[in-house]
Protein backbone atom coordinates (compact mmCIF):
# COMPACT_ATOMS: atom_id res chain seq x y z
CA UNK A 1 0.00 0.00 0.00
CA UNK A 2 1.08 3.04 -0.83
CA UNK A 3 3.04 4.72 2.20
CA UNK A 4 2.01 7.62 3.76
CA UNK A 5 4.11 10.60 3.84
CA UNK A 6 5.03 12.98 7.49
CA UNK A 7 5.91 11.69 10.88
CA UNK A 8 5.00 8.11 11.67
CA UNK A 9 4.03 8.80 15.58
CA UNK A 10 3.51 5.66 17.89
CA UNK A 11 1.12 7.46 21.09
CA UNK A 12 1.05 5.76 24.87
CA UNK A 13 -1.98 5.08 26.51
CA UNK A 14 -2.37 3.99 29.79
CA UNK A 15 -5.73 2.43 31.45
CA UNK A 16 -6.53 4.17 34.77
CA UNK A 17 -9.04 4.75 37.25
CA UNK A 18 -11.19 7.71 36.17
CA UNK A 19 -10.03 10.75 37.91
CA UNK A 20 -13.65 11.50 39.13
CA UNK A 21 -13.16 8.14 41.42
CA UNK A 22 -12.69 8.46 45.13
CA UNK A 23 -10.08 5.86 44.91
CA UNK A 24 -10.36 3.46 48.35
CA UNK A 25 -7.57 1.92 49.90
CA UNK A 26 -8.12 -2.26 49.72
CA UNK A 27 -9.16 -3.34 53.82
CA UNK A 28 -5.70 -5.18 53.67
CA UNK A 29 -3.76 -2.78 52.30
CA UNK A 30 -1.91 -4.47 49.53
CA UNK A 31 -3.29 -1.58 47.22
CA UNK A 32 -6.35 -0.01 45.81
CA UNK A 33 -9.98 -1.30 45.41
CA UNK A 34 -10.51 -1.40 41.19
CA UNK A 35 -12.62 -4.26 40.62
CA UNK A 36 -15.78 -2.89 39.44
CA UNK A 37 -14.71 0.89 39.30
CA UNK A 38 -15.08 2.83 36.64
CA UNK A 39 -12.05 3.36 34.44
CA UNK A 40 -10.88 5.60 31.71
CA UNK A 41 -7.91 6.65 29.41
CA UNK A 42 -5.01 8.63 31.76
CA UNK A 43 -5.91 12.06 31.19
CA UNK A 44 -2.55 12.80 29.94
CA UNK A 45 -2.46 9.73 27.26
CA UNK A 46 -5.71 11.53 26.23
CA UNK A 47 -3.87 14.92 24.81
CA UNK A 48 -1.08 12.91 23.48
CA UNK A 49 -3.33 10.99 21.66
CA UNK A 50 -5.23 14.16 20.82
CA UNK A 51 -1.56 15.70 19.49
CA UNK A 52 -1.31 13.01 17.07
CA UNK A 53 -4.81 13.84 15.60
CA UNK A 54 -4.21 17.01 14.98
CA UNK A 55 -0.75 16.24 13.40
CA UNK A 56 -2.16 14.48 10.82
CA UNK A 57 -5.16 16.41 10.17
CA UNK A 58 -2.33 18.89 9.98
CA UNK A 59 -0.93 16.50 7.30
CA UNK A 60 2.84 16.72 9.49
CA UNK A 61 2.13 13.01 9.96
CA UNK A 62 1.21 10.33 8.12
CA UNK A 63 0.22 7.37 10.38
CA UNK A 64 -0.59 7.24 13.92
CA UNK A 65 -0.31 4.30 16.05
CA UNK A 66 -1.68 3.72 19.63
CA UNK A 67 -0.36 1.39 22.18
CA UNK A 68 -1.54 0.19 25.19
CA UNK A 69 0.54 -2.15 27.99
CA UNK A 70 -2.19 -4.01 30.09
CA UNK A 71 -4.82 -6.25 31.06
CA UNK A 72 -7.43 -7.61 28.61
CA UNK A 73 -9.48 -4.10 29.31
CA UNK A 74 -6.77 -1.91 27.59
CA UNK A 75 -8.25 -2.79 24.34
CA UNK A 76 -11.41 -0.24 25.12
CA UNK A 77 -8.70 1.78 25.98
CA UNK A 78 -7.20 1.46 22.67
CA UNK A 79 -10.93 1.63 20.63
CA UNK A 80 -11.10 5.20 22.56
CA UNK A 81 -7.73 6.11 20.59
CA UNK A 82 -9.16 4.72 17.26
CA UNK A 83 -12.36 6.93 17.32
CA UNK A 84 -10.48 10.03 18.03
CA UNK A 85 -8.66 9.21 15.00
CA UNK A 86 -5.66 7.12 16.19
CA UNK A 87 -4.70 4.88 12.73
CA UNK A 88 -4.27 1.15 14.55
CA UNK A 89 -3.39 0.16 17.93
CA UNK A 90 -1.00 -2.50 19.72
CA UNK A 91 -2.28 -3.94 22.84
CA UNK A 92 0.52 -6.00 25.10
CA UNK A 93 -1.19 -7.74 27.20
CA UNK A 94 -0.56 -8.18 30.60
CA UNK A 95 -1.65 -11.39 32.62
CA UNK A 96 -3.38 -10.31 35.64
CA UNK A 97 -0.80 -12.11 37.73
CA UNK A 98 1.84 -9.57 36.75
CA UNK A 99 -0.06 -6.38 36.61
CA UNK A 100 0.01 -5.24 40.20
CA UNK A 101 3.76 -5.17 39.97
CA UNK A 102 4.21 -3.60 36.69
CA UNK A 103 6.60 -0.99 36.63
CA UNK A 104 7.15 2.08 34.07
CA UNK A 105 10.52 0.43 34.10
CA UNK A 106 9.10 -2.96 32.34
CA UNK A 107 6.91 -0.38 30.18
CA UNK A 108 9.75 1.21 28.67
CA UNK A 109 11.44 -1.97 28.19
CA UNK A 110 8.18 -3.34 25.94
CA UNK A 111 7.53 0.18 24.53
CA UNK A 112 11.59 0.24 22.99
CA UNK A 113 10.62 -3.40 21.87
CA UNK A 114 7.97 -2.08 20.02
CA UNK A 115 9.91 0.83 19.08
CA UNK A 116 12.55 -1.43 16.91
CA UNK A 117 10.40 -3.03 15.06
CA UNK A 118 7.26 -0.48 14.04
CA UNK A 119 10.25 2.93 13.53
CA UNK A 120 8.24 5.52 14.49
CA UNK A 121 10.21 9.08 13.82
CA UNK A 122 8.04 10.36 17.37
CA UNK A 123 6.67 8.70 20.41
CA UNK A 124 4.41 10.99 22.55
CA UNK A 125 3.64 9.60 26.09
CA UNK A 126 1.57 11.64 28.74
CA UNK A 127 3.87 12.90 31.00
CA UNK A 128 2.74 10.92 33.82
CA UNK A 129 -0.04 8.17 34.63
CA UNK A 130 -2.87 9.97 37.25
CA UNK A 131 -2.83 6.21 39.00
CA UNK A 132 0.84 6.22 40.14
CA UNK A 133 2.15 9.73 39.25
CA UNK A 134 5.31 8.19 38.11
CA UNK A 135 6.81 10.58 35.82
CA UNK A 136 9.50 8.27 34.38
CA UNK A 137 8.25 6.04 31.45
CA UNK A 138 8.95 8.83 28.83
CA UNK A 139 12.49 9.72 30.28
CA UNK A 140 13.30 5.53 30.45
CA UNK A 141 12.33 5.06 27.20
CA UNK A 142 14.20 8.05 25.58
CA UNK A 143 16.95 6.26 27.21
CA UNK A 144 16.67 2.86 26.39
CA UNK A 145 16.37 3.98 23.09
CA UNK A 146 18.95 6.75 23.06
CA UNK A 147 16.71 8.77 21.55
CA UNK A 148 16.25 12.66 22.56
CA UNK A 149 13.02 13.59 25.22
CA UNK A 150 11.36 16.76 25.27
CA UNK A 151 9.22 16.56 28.21
CA UNK A 152 5.93 18.59 29.66
CA UNK A 153 5.61 19.43 26.27
CA UNK A 154 2.91 22.47 25.95
CA UNK A 155 3.02 22.69 22.14
CA UNK A 156 4.76 20.68 19.28
CA UNK A 157 5.44 22.28 15.90
CA UNK A 158 8.03 22.01 13.39
CA UNK A 159 10.83 24.71 12.97
CA UNK A 160 13.36 26.03 11.60
CA UNK A 161 16.11 25.19 13.75
CA UNK A 162 15.74 22.10 15.24
CA UNK A 163 15.61 22.06 18.66
CA UNK A 164 14.59 17.99 18.98
CA UNK A 165 15.78 16.35 15.89
CA UNK A 166 13.48 12.90 15.14
CA UNK A 167 13.08 9.96 16.38
CA UNK A 168 12.45 11.73 19.75
CA UNK A 169 10.18 10.91 22.91
CA UNK A 170 8.15 13.68 23.96
CA UNK A 171 5.64 13.50 27.16
CA UNK A 172 2.72 15.65 27.08
CA UNK A 173 1.60 18.39 29.62
CA UNK A 174 -1.63 19.49 30.26
CA UNK A 175 -1.70 22.91 28.22
CA UNK A 176 -0.99 21.12 25.10
CA UNK A 177 -4.45 20.55 23.98
CA UNK A 178 -8.10 19.99 24.83
CA UNK A 179 -8.58 16.41 23.61
CA UNK A 180 -11.65 16.00 21.00
CA UNK A 181 -14.77 13.42 22.23
CA UNK A 182 -15.22 10.75 19.90
CA UNK A 183 -18.43 10.95 18.32
CA UNK A 184 -20.43 7.54 17.34
CA UNK A 185 -19.68 7.34 13.77
CA UNK A 186 -16.11 7.45 14.64
CA UNK A 187 -16.61 5.04 17.30
CA UNK A 188 -18.25 2.73 14.96
CA UNK A 189 -15.54 3.08 12.54
CA UNK A 190 -12.84 2.36 14.85
CA UNK A 191 -14.79 -0.81 15.56
CA UNK A 192 -12.99 -1.62 12.57
CA UNK A 193 -9.83 -0.41 12.57
CA UNK A 194 -7.05 -3.21 13.24
CA UNK A 195 -6.35 -3.69 16.78
CA UNK A 196 -2.90 -6.08 17.16
CA UNK A 197 -2.09 -7.96 20.26
CA UNK A 198 0.81 -8.96 21.49
CA UNK A 199 2.58 -10.72 24.63
CA UNK A 200 5.50 -9.71 26.79
CA UNK A 201 7.02 -12.74 26.17
CA UNK A 202 6.90 -12.31 22.28
CA UNK A 203 8.80 -8.84 23.37
CA UNK A 204 11.57 -10.78 24.76
CA UNK A 205 10.90 -8.39 28.27
CA UNK A 206 10.83 -10.01 31.92
CA UNK A 207 8.32 -8.71 34.33
CA UNK A 208 10.51 -9.52 37.32
CA UNK A 209 9.34 -6.52 39.68
CA UNK A 210 12.17 -4.39 41.03
CA UNK A 211 9.88 -3.32 43.71
CA UNK A 212 8.01 -4.61 46.88
CA UNK A 213 4.89 -2.64 47.68
CA UNK A 214 4.95 -3.49 51.66
CA UNK A 215 1.37 -1.67 52.34
CA UNK A 216 -0.85 1.31 51.06
CA UNK A 217 -2.30 3.53 53.25
CA UNK A 218 -4.57 6.54 52.73
CA UNK A 219 -3.12 9.93 53.47
CA UNK A 220 -3.65 10.99 57.45
CA UNK A 221 -6.21 12.48 58.11
CA UNK A 222 -5.76 16.45 58.93
CA UNK A 223 -5.88 17.50 61.88
CA UNK A 224 -8.05 20.73 62.82
CA UNK A 225 -5.53 24.02 63.37
CA UNK A 226 -6.83 26.40 66.18
CA UNK A 227 -7.68 30.35 65.20
CA UNK A 228 -6.11 32.99 67.25
CA UNK A 229 -7.45 36.59 67.35
CA UNK A 230 -4.20 38.45 67.75
CA UNK A 231 -0.78 38.60 67.79
CA UNK A 232 -0.31 38.34 71.42
CA UNK A 233 -2.60 35.58 71.20
CA UNK A 234 -0.48 33.74 68.72
CA UNK A 235 2.66 34.24 70.69
CA UNK A 236 0.89 32.86 73.85
CA UNK A 237 -0.06 29.71 72.04
CA UNK A 238 3.62 28.99 70.50
CA UNK A 239 5.52 29.70 74.02
CA UNK A 240 2.92 26.97 75.14
CA UNK A 241 4.12 24.76 72.79
CA UNK A 242 8.04 25.13 74.01
CA UNK A 243 8.01 26.66 69.87
CA UNK A 244 9.17 30.10 71.29
CA UNK A 245 11.22 31.11 74.55
CA UNK B 1 -48.92 9.11 2.19
CA UNK B 2 -47.56 5.33 2.44
CA UNK B 3 -46.01 5.89 5.63
CA UNK B 4 -46.81 3.02 8.41
CA UNK B 5 -46.54 4.69 12.08
CA UNK B 6 -44.18 2.16 13.44
CA UNK B 7 -46.60 1.79 16.50
CA UNK B 8 -48.68 0.21 13.87
CA UNK B 9 -47.00 -2.43 12.46
CA UNK B 10 -47.72 -5.54 14.39
CA UNK B 11 -45.99 -9.50 14.55
CA UNK B 12 -45.96 -10.98 11.11
CA UNK B 13 -44.52 -14.48 10.61
CA UNK B 14 -43.37 -13.78 7.08
CA UNK B 15 -41.95 -16.89 4.61
CA UNK B 16 -38.75 -16.60 2.75
CA UNK B 17 -37.54 -19.51 0.94
CA UNK B 18 -38.05 -21.88 3.28
CA UNK B 19 -36.89 -19.80 6.32
CA UNK B 20 -38.70 -18.63 8.29
CA UNK B 21 -38.24 -14.49 9.38
CA UNK B 22 -40.06 -13.03 11.79
CA UNK B 23 -40.81 -9.35 11.66
CA UNK B 24 -39.26 -7.74 14.82
CA UNK B 25 -41.51 -6.60 16.75
CA UNK B 26 -42.85 -2.55 17.30
CA UNK B 27 -40.56 -1.67 19.88
CA UNK B 28 -37.69 -1.90 17.91
CA UNK B 29 -38.68 0.29 15.45
CA UNK B 30 -40.44 2.29 17.36
CA UNK B 31 -36.39 3.05 19.32
CA UNK B 32 -35.30 3.57 15.61
CA UNK B 33 -37.22 6.17 15.62
CA UNK B 34 -36.81 7.43 18.52
CA UNK B 35 -32.77 8.11 18.00
CA UNK B 36 -32.70 8.71 14.15
CA UNK B 37 -34.60 11.43 12.14
CA UNK B 38 -35.28 11.95 8.62
CA UNK B 39 -31.89 13.09 6.73
CA UNK B 40 -31.45 13.58 3.04
CA UNK B 41 -28.04 15.87 3.66
CA UNK B 42 -25.92 13.26 1.95
CA UNK B 43 -25.18 12.42 -1.72
CA UNK B 44 -28.11 10.80 -2.31
CA UNK B 45 -30.80 13.49 -1.34
CA UNK B 46 -33.24 11.67 -3.51
CA UNK B 47 -33.39 9.02 -0.58
CA UNK B 48 -34.49 9.74 2.55
CA UNK B 49 -33.11 8.04 5.33
CA UNK B 50 -33.57 7.33 9.00
CA UNK B 51 -29.83 8.09 10.15
CA UNK B 52 -28.07 9.42 13.45
CA UNK B 53 -27.19 12.62 12.81
CA UNK B 54 -25.64 15.37 15.55
CA UNK B 55 -28.95 16.06 16.03
CA UNK B 56 -29.60 13.52 17.81
CA UNK B 57 -28.63 12.35 21.45
CA UNK B 58 -26.90 9.10 20.13
CA UNK B 59 -24.57 11.04 17.98
CA UNK B 60 -22.22 11.98 21.31
CA UNK B 61 -22.75 8.68 22.95
CA UNK B 62 -19.20 8.76 24.90
CA UNK B 63 -16.54 6.28 24.18
CA UNK B 64 -15.28 3.95 27.15
CA UNK B 65 -15.39 1.00 29.20
CA UNK B 66 -18.54 -1.33 28.16
CA UNK B 67 -20.17 -0.25 31.20
CA UNK B 68 -21.27 3.00 29.94
CA UNK B 69 -22.64 1.26 26.52
CA UNK B 70 -25.13 -0.65 28.37
CA UNK B 71 -26.95 2.66 28.05
CA UNK B 72 -26.77 2.43 24.77
CA UNK B 73 -30.10 1.31 23.25
CA UNK B 74 -28.34 -0.72 20.36
CA UNK B 75 -25.45 -2.69 19.83
CA UNK B 76 -23.05 -1.68 16.62
CA UNK B 77 -25.84 0.59 14.94
CA UNK B 78 -23.83 0.50 11.64
CA UNK B 79 -27.08 1.00 10.09
CA UNK B 80 -27.61 4.66 12.16
CA UNK B 81 -25.02 6.02 9.41
CA UNK B 82 -24.73 6.37 5.76
CA UNK B 83 -20.77 5.24 4.77
CA UNK B 84 -19.14 7.13 1.98
CA UNK B 85 -18.95 3.29 -0.20
CA UNK B 86 -22.68 3.27 0.25
CA UNK B 87 -23.39 6.74 -0.65
CA UNK B 88 -21.33 6.01 -3.97
CA UNK B 89 -23.22 3.03 -4.36
CA UNK B 90 -26.42 4.02 -4.20
CA UNK B 91 -25.54 7.95 -6.52
CA UNK B 92 -24.03 5.26 -9.20
CA UNK B 93 -27.20 3.22 -9.66
CA UNK B 94 -29.57 6.14 -9.04
CA UNK B 95 -27.39 8.16 -12.30
CA UNK B 96 -26.97 4.56 -14.05
CA UNK B 97 -29.97 3.20 -13.10
CA UNK B 98 -29.42 0.55 -16.38
CA UNK B 99 -27.01 -1.41 -14.49
CA UNK B 100 -30.14 -3.23 -12.39
CA UNK B 101 -32.88 -2.06 -13.95
CA UNK B 102 -35.10 -5.70 -14.10
CA UNK B 103 -32.40 -7.29 -12.69
CA UNK B 104 -32.30 -9.10 -9.42
CA UNK B 105 -30.16 -7.93 -6.78
CA UNK B 106 -28.94 -8.20 -3.41
CA UNK B 107 -27.29 -5.40 -0.99
CA UNK B 108 -25.15 -7.69 1.07
CA UNK B 109 -24.08 -5.83 4.92
CA UNK B 110 -27.05 -3.59 3.99
CA UNK B 111 -27.10 -1.71 6.70
CA UNK B 112 -29.60 1.41 6.52
CA UNK B 113 -31.14 -0.03 2.77
CA UNK B 114 -29.82 2.93 0.88
CA UNK B 115 -27.96 0.74 -2.42
CA UNK B 116 -30.64 -1.96 -2.31
CA UNK B 117 -33.28 0.85 -1.87
CA UNK B 118 -31.73 2.91 -5.06
CA UNK B 119 -31.53 0.09 -6.70
CA UNK B 120 -35.44 -0.57 -6.51
CA UNK B 121 -35.58 3.16 -7.54
CA UNK B 122 -33.55 2.60 -10.52
CA UNK B 123 -36.27 -0.29 -11.36
CA UNK B 124 -34.33 -3.34 -10.54
CA UNK B 125 -37.01 -6.62 -10.25
CA UNK B 126 -35.85 -7.58 -6.85
CA UNK B 127 -33.81 -6.86 -3.80
CA UNK B 128 -32.62 -9.14 -1.11
CA UNK B 129 -31.54 -6.70 1.80
CA UNK B 130 -28.62 -8.69 4.07
CA UNK B 131 -27.79 -8.21 7.08
CA UNK B 132 -26.35 -10.29 9.86
CA UNK B 133 -27.79 -7.43 12.23
CA UNK B 134 -32.01 -7.66 12.66
CA UNK B 135 -32.26 -4.34 13.68
CA UNK B 136 -30.63 -3.11 10.57
CA UNK B 137 -33.52 -5.28 8.01
CA UNK B 138 -35.61 -3.09 10.84
CA UNK B 139 -34.15 0.17 9.71
CA UNK B 140 -34.29 -1.10 6.18
CA UNK B 141 -37.93 -1.53 6.55
CA UNK B 142 -38.47 1.64 7.59
CA UNK B 143 -36.67 3.34 5.28
CA UNK B 144 -38.59 1.65 2.46
CA UNK B 145 -41.47 2.82 4.04
CA UNK B 146 -40.73 6.59 4.39
CA UNK B 147 -39.17 6.50 0.61
CA UNK B 148 -42.88 5.19 -0.43
CA UNK B 149 -41.76 1.55 -1.09
CA UNK B 150 -44.11 0.16 1.50
CA UNK B 151 -44.58 -3.71 0.96
CA UNK B 152 -46.22 -6.56 2.08
CA UNK B 153 -45.72 -10.50 1.47
CA UNK B 154 -42.20 -9.93 -0.33
CA UNK B 155 -43.53 -7.26 -2.99
CA UNK B 156 -43.34 -3.57 -2.90
CA UNK B 157 -47.04 -2.86 -3.19
CA UNK B 158 -47.07 -0.19 -5.52
CA UNK B 159 -44.58 -1.58 -8.61
CA UNK B 160 -44.89 -5.30 -7.60
CA UNK B 161 -41.04 -5.16 -7.33
CA UNK B 162 -39.98 -8.39 -5.08
CA UNK B 163 -38.24 -7.59 -1.70
CA UNK B 164 -36.70 -9.97 0.81
CA UNK B 165 -35.15 -9.57 4.39
CA UNK B 166 -32.08 -12.33 4.92
CA UNK B 167 -30.02 -12.20 8.19
CA UNK B 168 -28.01 -14.92 7.58
CA UNK B 169 -24.01 -14.73 7.19
CA UNK B 170 -24.01 -15.49 3.39
CA UNK B 171 -20.20 -14.06 2.75
CA UNK B 172 -18.48 -17.41 0.90
CA UNK B 173 -21.59 -19.34 -0.45
CA UNK B 174 -22.34 -19.08 -4.05
CA UNK B 175 -25.82 -18.53 -4.53
CA UNK B 176 -26.39 -17.33 -1.68
CA UNK B 177 -29.75 -19.47 -0.31
CA UNK B 178 -31.65 -18.79 -3.49
CA UNK B 179 -33.37 -21.45 -5.78
CA UNK B 180 -31.29 -21.25 -9.18
CA UNK B 181 -33.78 -19.19 -10.94
CA UNK B 182 -33.79 -16.66 -8.18
CA UNK B 183 -29.72 -16.06 -7.94
CA UNK B 184 -29.35 -12.63 -7.85
CA UNK B 185 -27.60 -11.02 -10.57
CA UNK B 186 -25.92 -8.07 -9.39
CA UNK B 187 -24.32 -8.36 -5.73
CA UNK B 188 -24.34 -4.98 -3.83
CA UNK B 189 -21.19 -4.80 -1.37
CA UNK B 190 -20.60 -1.07 0.28
CA UNK B 191 -17.95 -0.10 3.03
CA UNK B 192 -17.01 -3.67 4.26
CA UNK B 193 -13.49 -3.91 2.60
CA UNK B 194 -12.27 -2.52 5.86
CA UNK B 195 -9.81 -4.68 6.95
CA UNK B 196 -7.70 -7.40 5.39
CA UNK B 197 -9.20 -10.34 6.85
CA UNK B 198 -12.33 -9.01 5.82
CA UNK B 199 -11.13 -8.03 2.06
CA UNK B 200 -10.20 -11.64 1.65
CA UNK B 201 -13.32 -13.16 2.48
CA UNK B 202 -15.11 -10.99 0.18
CA UNK B 203 -12.32 -10.68 -2.69
CA UNK B 204 -13.12 -14.50 -2.82
CA UNK B 205 -16.93 -14.63 -2.79
CA UNK B 206 -16.70 -11.98 -5.31
CA UNK B 207 -14.92 -14.48 -7.87
CA UNK B 208 -16.98 -16.90 -7.23
CA UNK B 209 -19.92 -15.03 -7.67
CA UNK B 210 -18.24 -13.40 -11.30
CA UNK B 211 -17.33 -17.36 -12.22
CA UNK B 212 -20.76 -18.18 -11.80
CA UNK B 213 -20.47 -20.82 -9.21
CA UNK B 214 -21.80 -23.58 -10.39
CA UNK B 215 -21.51 -26.69 -12.51
CA UNK B 216 -23.82 -26.48 -14.44
CA UNK B 217 -23.42 -22.78 -16.16
CA UNK B 218 -25.59 -20.59 -14.23
CA UNK B 219 -25.21 -17.09 -15.08
CA UNK B 220 -22.76 -15.24 -13.18
CA UNK B 221 -23.58 -12.11 -11.12
CA UNK B 222 -21.77 -8.41 -11.51
CA UNK B 223 -20.83 -7.59 -7.84
CA UNK B 224 -20.28 -4.14 -7.52
CA UNK B 225 -17.97 -2.34 -4.55
CA UNK B 226 -18.37 0.65 -3.09
CA UNK B 227 -15.53 1.97 -0.93
CA UNK B 228 -13.53 4.72 -0.27
CA UNK B 229 -10.54 4.58 -2.75
CA UNK B 230 -8.07 4.41 -0.40
CA UNK B 231 -9.57 1.20 0.84
CA UNK B 232 -10.08 -0.39 -2.41
CA UNK B 233 -7.11 0.15 -4.00
CA UNK B 234 -5.09 -2.61 -1.57
CA UNK B 235 -7.48 -5.17 -1.95
CA UNK B 236 -8.62 -4.10 -5.99
CA UNK B 237 -6.33 -6.62 -7.58
CA UNK B 238 -7.36 -9.63 -5.48
CA UNK B 239 -10.91 -9.40 -6.16
CA UNK B 240 -10.32 -8.13 -9.60
CA UNK B 241 -12.32 -5.08 -9.45
CA UNK B 242 -12.11 -2.24 -11.94
CA UNK B 243 -12.89 0.85 -11.16
CA UNK B 244 -15.76 2.32 -12.59
CA UNK B 245 -16.46 5.82 -11.43
CA UNK B 246 -15.24 8.05 -8.48
CA UNK B 247 -16.60 10.59 -6.62
CA UNK B 248 -15.75 13.09 -4.38
CA UNK B 249 -17.70 13.33 -1.07
CA UNK B 250 -17.52 16.08 1.27
CA UNK B 251 -15.68 15.39 4.62
CA UNK B 252 -18.79 16.03 6.38
CA UNK B 253 -20.44 12.81 4.07
CA UNK B 254 -17.63 10.99 5.39
CA UNK B 255 -18.34 11.46 8.94
CA UNK B 256 -14.43 12.70 8.63
CA UNK B 257 -13.56 15.78 10.99
CA UNK B 258 -11.90 19.00 9.44
CA UNK B 259 -12.39 20.51 5.64
CA UNK B 260 -12.12 18.28 2.26
CA UNK B 261 -13.33 16.12 0.61
CA UNK B 262 -12.56 12.24 0.17
CA UNK B 263 -12.32 9.92 -2.62
CA UNK B 264 -15.29 7.34 -3.37
CA UNK B 265 -15.09 4.15 -6.01
CA UNK B 266 -17.10 1.59 -7.18
CA UNK B 267 -15.69 -1.03 -8.58
CA UNK B 268 -16.80 -3.68 -10.86
CA UNK B 269 -16.02 -7.47 -10.99
CA UNK B 270 -16.22 -8.68 -13.86
CA UNK B 271 -17.07 -12.17 -15.03
CA UNK B 272 -14.03 -14.04 -16.73
CA UNK B 273 -16.11 -14.26 -20.23
CA UNK B 274 -16.00 -10.62 -20.23
CA UNK B 275 -15.81 -8.87 -23.21
CA UNK B 276 -12.28 -6.34 -22.98
CA UNK B 277 -14.37 -3.52 -23.82
CA UNK B 278 -15.84 -3.19 -20.78
CA UNK B 279 -19.30 -3.79 -22.33
CA UNK B 280 -22.37 -5.64 -19.61
CA UNK B 281 -21.63 -9.27 -20.46
CA UNK B 282 -24.94 -10.95 -21.75
CA UNK B 283 -26.66 -12.98 -18.77
CA UNK B 284 -26.33 -16.38 -18.83
CA UNK B 285 -29.51 -19.02 -19.01
CA UNK B 286 -29.74 -21.08 -15.78
CA UNK B 287 -30.74 -25.34 -16.90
Amino acid sequence: MAASKGLKILVGCKRVIDYAVKVRVKPDRSGVVTEGVKHSMNPFDEIAVEEAVRMKEKKLAGEAVAISVGPPQSQETLRTALAMGIDRAIHVEIPLAQLEKLQPIHVSKLLAKVCESEKPDLVILGKQAIDDDCNQTGQMLAALLDWPQATFASKIEPSQTIDVSVPAVVTSDLRLNEPRYATLPNIMKAKKKPLAKMSPDQLGVDLQPRQEVISVEDPPVRKAGAKVESVEDLVGKLREKGLVK
Amino acid sequence: TNFQHPFAITNKLVQLNGHLCRQLCSQTLGLIAAHTVVCREHFTPELALRLITPECSLFYARPGESSSFSELPFSDPFWGFYWPGGQALARHLLDNPGRVRGRRVIDVGCGCGAAGIAALMAGAASVIFNDIDQVALEATRLNLSINQLDHADGAIAATGQRVQFVSDDLIGQWPPLCTANEQPQVMLIGDLFYSEEAAARLADWALKAAAGGRPRGSAAAEVLVGDPVLVATIFAERANLRLLARYCLPSEFMYEAGPGTGAVGVYATMPKAADTNGARPELGTID
